[in-house]
């Protein structure tokens, strides 16, 4: 699965679309950025509600190439320009964490 | 179960519900409306002589026709001037001029806190146009406090014991919350469910209810400097007022935008300052309102009706 | 979905709740961090997913009638939070599995049933 594929999802709406197409190896769901910070892998795709400056900050560091926003959170336009100029892929979706991970979970199933 | 009843007497509770009063009532109730003032030209002997006439210690200065308050003279202000022989001075050349003034729709809660903040003893009151409509001191707050406290006394005199009967719908409790305490808070919206739930009110009601609650209670705890949190429940609806003595919130617009929220890493590392808390609310309460100062207090109220036809849709009756 | 099904798919190594829970009825999942989310959460017979370990999940949860929390990424449950658990009839569960992992083995469980 690659970033992109994460747009062809039901429902999923690309917010931040200036990222470079590359594989996706995991997933790691949370809302806190510390736990995200201490455990989340490289090259996952980040599923969260926390749609903060701090979220790409730490997507950022942890190396996480694309976040998922759920319940259709409103994501400010500074995150996005934030995630711009990281080229972190913001994607969001009307689905909670539990339903986006689902689906996030059958797309990596096959890779 | 709980040995908890209004028969009982508790004089902790009975203060705090009296605080809790007194802090929400608004400023206009409380203050003295007829006001004696100045103008700019007034000399420091007629000023001298009018404290004198009426036993106050303070005079507003206002601009005349616009009733702007540009300053204050004191007692203090009169005996300096006395003291260089210069009572034939205008007071506008001795005069305060920063004056802190109170708005008349604030609750009292917020008065309170600026008597705690501000040197001064007696604040002009003005209305949203910034005309002078009154002033407040301490002593209009202790007048208060006795109405209050009077009125209280006559109706626990006529109180029917025991609101542990199921029947008895009508509760009134305050909660006293410190900051930062984490621990406790979520305590009384546990007991208020508990309450409601034993009285077979409809449990999408009660779920409004105790959300409401948890929320305004998590947001004393967590962002106030502490404050109460008052019930005041009868068969037709349930009143939540959350009432703080700060640090008061800068921009309401952005307080109630859903996602705002300024919160430290710390709170949000606890689940909370999602920045969704008041905005939900807001959103299940069928009555709702904010009042907020920065520096002095913020006082929130949430209203749900028990009535099913007058209050929102979505319950889901399933009692 | 029953409760002991969902104990199995996870590997719950502690089981925080009366003997026969495993027979408790789940029919919806919720996962989140953030309490204002699952307060306003309206699902019935639920199963909270979620990291946090503090009382207040504990009380979030007995506020929305929640029948079991389960705690990921094996964090430490507090002797707190089970005693209000106990108080408020909620089952907790800690799993070893990350947030989003537990999601997707809960997300089996509830396919096949």
């Amino acid at each position: 699965m690659t970033i992109a594929d994460i747009g062809k999802i039901e429902n999923m709406e690309c917010l931040q679309d200036r990222y470079e197409d590359r594989d996706i190896t995991d997933a790691y769901t949370s809302d806190l950025l510390s736990d995200v910070m201490a455990n989340a892998s490289e090259y996952s795709v980040l599923i969260t509600i926390q749609a903060h400056k701090n979220t790409v900050a730490v997507a950022t560091l942890v190396g996480v190439p694309a976040i998922v926003i759920c319940n259709n959170r409103p994501v400010d336009d500074d995150v996005l320009e934030t995630a711009a100029s990281e080229g972190i892929a913001v994607f969001r979706t009307a689905e909670n964490q539990f339903q986006s991970s689902l689906r996030i979970g059958e797309g990596l199933k096959d890779l | 179960m709980s040995s908890e009843s209004r028969g009982e007497v508790n004089p902790l509770e009975t203060s705090l519900r009296l605080q809790e009063l007194v802090y929400g009532l608004e400023i206009r109730k409380v203050m003295t409306s007829e006001v004696i003032t100045v103008s700019r030209q007034t000399s420091m002997r007629e000023a001298q002589a009018l404290m004198k006439q009426n036993a106050i210690t303070g005079l507003p200065v206002t601009v005349a026709g616009s009733q702007k308050v540009v300053g204050m003279v004191s007692m203090n202000d009169v005996m300096n001037a006395l003291e260089k022989g210069k009572m034939d001075d205008t007071v506008f050349l001795w005069m305060t001029r920063e004056v802190q003034v109170l708005h008349d729709e604030m609750p009292l809660s917020f008065a309170i806190a600026a008597f705690n903040k501000y040197p001064f003893r007696r604040f002009p009151v003005v209305d949203k146009d910034n005309r002078l409509n009154g002033m407040l001191t301490f002593r209009n707050i202790n007048l208060a406090l006795i109405r209050e406290l009077s009125q209280q006394l006559n109706k626990m005199e006529h109180l029917i014991e025991d609101s542990e009967e199921a029947d008895i719908f009508d509760l009134v409790k305050v909660y006293s919350l410190q900051q930062h305490d984490f621990e406790n808070g979520g305590k009384a919206s546990t007991e208020i469910k508990k309450f409601l739930k034993r009285r077979k009110v409809p449990s999408g009601v009660i779920r409004r209810v105790a959300v409401a609650c948890y929320e305004l209670e998590i947001n004393l705890v967590a962002h106030s400097l502490g404050g109460m949190l008052g019930f005041d429940i009868n068969p037709e609806r349930i009143r939540i007022s959350a009432n703080d003595l700060g640090p008061g919130i800068e921009s309401l617009e952005l307080a109630m935008t859903e996602g705002f929220s300024t919160a430290s890493e710390w709170v949000r590392s606890m689940g909370f300052g999602a920045g969704m808390g008041l905005p939900n609310v807001k959103k299940i309460s069928d009555e709702f309102e904010i009042h907020s100062e920065p520096g002095l207090g913020t006082m929130i109220l949430s209203i749900i009706y028990l009535k099913k036809e007058n209050g929102k849709e979505g319950d889901n009756d399933d009692s | 979905m029953k409760l002991k099904q969902i104990q199995e798919a996870l590997e719950i190594d502690s089981l925080y709740g009366p003997v026969d829970c495993g027979n408790l009825d789940i029919n919806s999942v919720f996962t989140s961090d953030l309490l204002s989310d699952v307060l306003m959460c309206e699902l019935e017979n639920l199963l909270l997913i979620t990291s946090l370990t503090t009382e207040q999940v504990i009380r979030s949860a007995g506020i929305i009638g929640i029948t079991a929390v389960v705690v990921t990424n094996n964090k430490a449950v507090t002797r707190g939070m089970i005693k209000l658990a106990e108080e408020q009839d909620i089952v907790i569960l800690q799993t070893r599995f990350p947030t989003y992992e537990t999601c997707l083995r809960v997300g089996r469980v509830m396919e096949a049933s």
